[in-house]
């Protein structure tokens, strides 16, 4: 009972809600970057949200299928192929042994997750199927999918279709994020908090599952450039001591060093993981 | 001195005096160890710095107020020991591992065997593990041997490597891009997936000179 991958794709990767209680050795929590998506495909297939599932990025995977068993795909806007013929996401679409699901690249979005009905039959990696790319742990053996890996499903469920449609986000690429200030959001001179909050970013192509780094007008800092390390979550939002904004996703270092001056909601880091190299970001302060 | 201040929507900091000291350090493992053994629900994950800890929750368990009251409520009866252990890291510090073991004793003009008698003279104390799996921030490096980062950071550094950065020492557990002067490397396994971790904050860390023969024989019983 398993599915077998024909084409990984940029970089699909087993995740799920998160690694949580080793930080305090260096462990990242990792899990779904875009968690609403995410917990979205694997309550249509019938599992619990935070289960073990397929991220893609950007450009998804293609599967073969050595079972029958029902999935679910939400998330970014991937064209989803049964046997070459389009289906849509955000619906139940059961798969038959040798039956072919392609996933294509990300027209809108970045992230797309893929929910198998079901359980996947992997290790756990303290307590978690999250894959953590760096130390090459958690997921799939540590690794990304790629062309010949057999996923094996402990106990596939084909589901009936009368379940629920969850019509597609949106995923626009110029967005105003809410945050929280930060432990550090009262080190910034008062222009430099101003001027963060009025400037339009640009997000720049230096994103991954780790942070996010902004681009636009650096923001001066005042006496204070750096912290004695501290933690950080995902979320967090660093200015390095050049002034730019980086914010922390799913695999942030849990300590840094730099200013922590905001911390986006859940809602706005599940909205910045769907956001393109070239997309526009603003800031506002979430009040209660 | 202590503050509970909110960080993003479910998380939390608490905030010790901000210096790095042996008694702040202390506090920190105070409350380290109580919340580690507390029946408070919610905590999802603790990690301890040099005068912070960052807690994640559940908002969905616990409210931010309730917590930080909770917190701002916690007696410490006497300084916690944490089960203090010293650990014994043997570091080869041959040239042909210390890849800039001569650029370090040239730029301060002591030699090789000076820079290793600096360097494993200290029991560092393990402020924090951070930034990686298994990274120590250690104190306690001798003044004399503080280097500045590398101008170009390297692009590989190999596991174990054991290096200077600015005020700090430590050792890559695992091969990584990185800036730091390269003075030597052990043949320990630093982290090893879901094995009991190596070293907790807390604990002391002793280097120990080995030759690369033993560096090789260790290598290879590993």
């Amino acid at each position: 009972m398993s599915f077998e991958i024909i084409k990984g794709g940029l970089m699909t990767t087993i995740q799920d809600g998160g690694r949580y209680g080793v930080q305090d050795q260096g462990i990242p929590v990792s899990g779904f970057m875009d968690e609403s998506s995410a917990q979205i495909a694997n309550s249509l297939v019938g599992n619990s949200p935070n289960s073990a599932l397929l991220e893609c990025c950007q450009v998804g995977c293609t599967i073969k299928a050595h079972t029958e068993f029902s999935v679910a795909f939400h998330g970014a806007h991937m064209e989803l192929k049964l046997n070459n013929h389009l289906v849509s996401q955000g619906k139940i679409i059961t798969l038959t042994t040798d039956d072919i699901l392609s996933i294509g690249f990300a027209t809108k979005g970045m992230y797309g997750y893929l929910a198998i009905a079901g359980q996947l039959n992997l290790p756990k990696i303290y307590n978690s199927y999250s894959t953590y790319l760096p130390a090459k742990f958690g997921g799939y053996y540590g690794k990304k999918l790629e062309m010949g890996d057999v996923v094996h499903i402990l106990k596939p469920n084909i589901l009936s279709n009368s379940f629920s449609v969850i019509k597609p986000q949106n995923f626009p690429q110029q967005i105003v994020l809410e945050a929280l200030p930060g432990p550090e959001w009262n080190e910034l001179p008062k222009e430099s908090q101003e001027l963060l909050l009025s400037t339009t970013y640009t997000i720049s192509k230096d994103i991954n599952r780790i942070g996010y780094r902004l681009e636009g007008d650096p923001i001066p800092l005042g006496n204070q450039k750096e912290i004695i390390s501290s933690g950080m979550v995902k979320g967090t939002m660093q200015i390095t001591s050049a002034g730019i904004p980086i914010i922390m996703m799913a695999d942030a270092p849990t300590s840094g060093g730099y200013l922590r001056v905001l911390n986006l909601t859940e809602r706005a880091c599940d909205q910045l993981a769907q956001m393109q190299v070239g997309g526009k970001v603003l800031f506002k302060i979430k009040t209660a | 001195m202590m503050e509970v201040k909110r960080f993003g929507e479910k998380s939390l900091i608490i905030q010790f005096e901000n210096i790095i000291s042996i008694p702040v350090h202390q506090q920190v493992k105070n409350y380290y160890k109580y919340l580690l053994h507390s029946s408070m629900k919610g905590i999802k994950s603790i990690s301890p710095a040099y005068n912070s800890i960052t807690l994640i929750y559940d908002p969905f368990l616990i409210a931010f107020d309730t917590l930080k009251s909770e917190i701002e409520n916690i007696e410490i009866d006497g300084d916690k020991e944490l089960e203090q252990k010293v650990i014994e890291i043997p570091v080869c510090y041959a040239t042909s591992l210390g890849l800039d073991i001569e650029e370090v004793a040239q730029s301060k003009n002591i030699s090789i065997d000076e820079i290793i008698h600096l360097h494993t003279t200290p029991h560092y104390t393990v402020y924090m593990l951070g930034f990686s799996p298994g990274f120590m921030y250690l104190g306690g490096l001798d003044p004399q041997l503080l280097t500045p980062r590398k101008k170009t950071p390297r692009l590989q550094i190999p596991a174990g490597a054991v290096g200077l950065a600015d005020q700090q020492t430590g050792i890559y557990p695992s091969a990584t891009p990185g800036g730091w002067q390269i003075i030597g490397q052990t043949p320990i396994p630093i982290f090893q997936v879901n094995e009991k971790p190596l070293v907790q904050m807390g604990d002391q860390i002793k280097f120990n000179p080995i030759d690369l023969d033993t560096f090789h024989q260790l290598k290879n019983t590993k």
